[in-house]
């Protein structure tokens, strides 16, 4: 061998795989199983979700219901917060920082650009 | 581009037309027709799944190769092939052969890595920095594996 181009020269000569219908197929027959698959498995876990909920009823419920009242307790907590004098200072303070933050970050996008 | 809208007919047009590349560079780095089969199955699956992060069509060669190097390197490291780079004394210890070998066989005796290098590199025709990118290798590590196991293959190849 003198240099690298007769190794290319070598490669190039190698023999082609010739094209092959059933390679086709067997891809397609993979693609359309991998799409009954990303059909089939939400459908699939919604079902266990709901077979679990039957199973557990009473427990269920109450988490349920427990979950609920805690979020609806967060929302009333952070609306009273957020009228209160502490609350109203607070909000102002993270709009005119995200002002600030907003303005300098496009004084630094200028100047990188 | 039909096929990244998810026509199932312009895409297998693409297998249709792809397979003897992905096939045949695949076959190289296994030495196994049947594993880079299924290898190569493997590929344009995952090339199917990620078609929507292709941004230039025009770039779908160069992009399926570098899937189809995904692939490979994952069944290596499945199958526990040494990627790491060789160091001086294993280099050394590389033994020679007294018969003149075909470039099949000659693949088959080089380091995986080098030889996915070599491949590359002699065979497809990729630069050393499209290797590093494919194979998340530094670029020493391509330009040293592409030396290395070129320089090997000539040696085991003859005059």
């Amino acid at each position: 061998m003198s240099d690298d181009t007769d190794l290319t020269r070598l490669f190039a000569q190698a023999p082609q795989v010739p094209g092959d219908e059933a390679f086709v197929a067997r891809v397609a027959g993979r693609l359309a199983w991998q799409r009954r698959l990303a059909l089939a498995l939400p459908a699939a876990a919604a079902a266990v979700l709901l077979l679990a909920v039957w199973a557990t009823w009473p427990a269920a419920f109450a988490f349920s219901r427990d979950a609920l009242s805690g979020l609806e307790f967060l929302v009333d907590a952070t609306t009273a917060f957020c009228n209160s004098p502490p609350g109203r200072f607070a909000a102002g303070l993270i709009l005119v920082t995200g002002a600030l933050w907003a303005w300098l970050f496009e004084r630094l996008r200028g100047q990188i650009s | 581009m039909l096929a990244a809208l998810g026509d199932d007919r312009a895409f297998a047009e693409l297998v249709r037309r792809r397979q003897s590349t992905v096939r045949g560079m695949l076959r190289k780095l296994c030495g196994d027709a049947t594993l880079a089969d299924d290898l190569a199955q493997e590929t344009f699956v995952q090339a199917w799944r990620t078609l929507s992060q292709l941004r230039n069509a025009g770039a779908f060669g160069g992009w399926l190769k570098q899937v189809a190097v995904r692939v490979w390197l994952q069944h290596a490291r499945k199958a526990k092939l040494p990627l790491e780079p060789l160091d001086d004394a294993e280099e050394a210890a590389v033994p020679e052969f007294a018969e003149r070998l075909d470039l099949q066989r000659g693949l088959e005796r080089l380091n995986p890595a080098q030889k996915l290098c070599v491949v590359l590199s002699y065979g497809e025709g990729l630069s050393h920095g499209e290797i590093a990118d494919a194979t998340g290798w530094p670029l020493g590590t391509v330009k040293s594996h592409v030396a290395r196991g070129g320089a090997r293959l000539k040696q085991w190849l003859g005059p």
